[in-house]
């Protein structure tokens, strides 16, 4: 884990790069306006290295999920896990692969519930294929 | 060619039996008329075209026969999923009432046996903050119907069930997860119990709350349905009039941030 001191970046650069923000990608913009928050409000920067390990108490903080859920998810093999004596352990690595699959999942998820017509009249064209 | 005839008011009509699919099409259909002597008279249309024409003509063409056989998938299709709406609160409640439930879901084509096993489970979340209870929901379909229409038939079914506001739904592959008050679940089975009675299919409903998002390509999204992110980490398809609901307070804080 590396820390970045952040004190020193003069005001008039975080304007320039949340203007620059504005205009990027909503991953790249939401990633660039998460530094410049940060680096506002004087909190240092942790830089993780993804073979860094969490409990799941502090995994299932960071994703924003009960702990029950995020245990289901290990005990079915979502998410790696190491065991350190009877206590479980997962990398940062992992949580970040899982978060970034679940941002698509969530999208696509978004986009069918818009497409509920067209699904529906799809099935019908199946159905009538096997009748 | 024999045809039965229908009355209705002065209206006649006549039905050809499909014997082989047993449908009963209406092929012709007119109004007496004058003693039925008048030219126009449907019985006189039916006798001259008996004598003279080629009645066969009235027949269904290729394009009645594929509309048919649509409105039979659309009400095979309607049927199954008023099916799913009654398992899942079934399910529902029993899983309230604190055992997991996991169910098989038939294919529409019965004789296409089962397409996907689901397991509904609650569990109260007591550990931080608000208590809830959360419900998730696991899907796994047969081989080769991951992704299908069919698949996405059944999740959308799933979850206008359990909870219609399609923005409270998180989801990571074949799970899919809601959070509600405590008790919330017990009363939405009931819910569920009636409308399926009546015979209606719950119905998803769209964000409550406007969302700042990046304006680029926001018209080409709405029209190619594609999802944008909004600042508070919502997806949505941009389709609702925003100015017509109030702004998400997540969303504001954060574009507080924003330089001027």
């Amino acid at each position: 884990m590396k820390t970045l001191l952040t004190s020193n970046v003069p005001t008039e650069q975080l304007d320039a790069l949340e203007r620059y923000a504005a205009a990027a990608p909503p991953e790249l913009r939401e990633l660039l306006l998460s530094l410049s928050r940060c680096v506002r409000g004087g909190d240092e920067l942790v830089v993780v290295d993804g073979s860094q390990t969490v409990t799941p108490s502090q995994a299932a903080e960071r994703l924003g999920m009960s702990r029950s859920h995020l245990y289901k998810l290990l005990d079915r093999g979502e998410i790696p896990f190491h065991r350190v004596g009877r206590d479980r352990r997962i990398r940062m690595g992992d949580i970040v692969e899982f978060e970034a699959q679940r941002q698509r999942d969530r999208r696509e998820l978004a986009e069918r519930f818009a497409r509920q017509q067209e699904t529906a009249s799809a099935v019908d064209d199946e159905i009538a294929d096997l009748l | 060619m024999p045809l039965l005839e229908i009355k209705q008011g002065q209206w006649r009509g006549g039905v050809w039996r499909d014997d082989q699919s047993g449908v009963c099409w209406l092929v012709v259909a007119g109004l007496a008329k004058g003693n039925h002597l008048d030219r126009d008279d449907f019985y006189e249309r039916v006798d001259r075209e008996s004598r003279s024409g080629n009645p066969a003509r009235w027949l269904p063409t290729d394009q009645d026969l594929h509309l048919l056989k649509r409105e039979t998938a659309a009400r095979i299709r309607m049927s199954w999923e008023l099916d799913i709406q009654q398992t899942c609160g079934q399910a529902l409640l029993a899983a309230a009432q604190g055992s997991a439930q996991r169910v098989d879901i038939m294919h529409p084509v019965a004789s296409k046996g089962v397409m996907a096993s689901v397991e509904i489970s609650i569990t109260e979340v007591r550990d931080e903050g608000i208590p809830t209870d959360e419900v998730v929901v696991e899907v796994t379909p047969r081989r080769g119907l991951a992704g299908s229409h069919l698949y996405w038939q059944l999740i959308i079914r799933l979850l206008n069930s359990i909870d219609p506001p399609e923005q409270n739904w998180d989801r990571y592959k074949d799970t899919f997860s809601t959070i509600g008050e405590p008790g919330a679940w017990k009363s939405r089975a009931a819910e569920l119990a009636e409308l399926t009675q009546r015979g209606e299919l719950a119905q998803s409903t769209p964000g409550a709350e406007s969302h700042y998002t990046h304006r680029k390509d926001l018209t080409a999204r709405t029209l190619n349905g594609r999802a944008v992110r909004s600042l508070c980490g919502i997806y949505f398809v941009p389709s609702q009039d925003h100015q017509a609901l109030p702004p998400c307070e997540q969303c504001q804080e954060r574009l507080a941030e924003f330089p001027e």
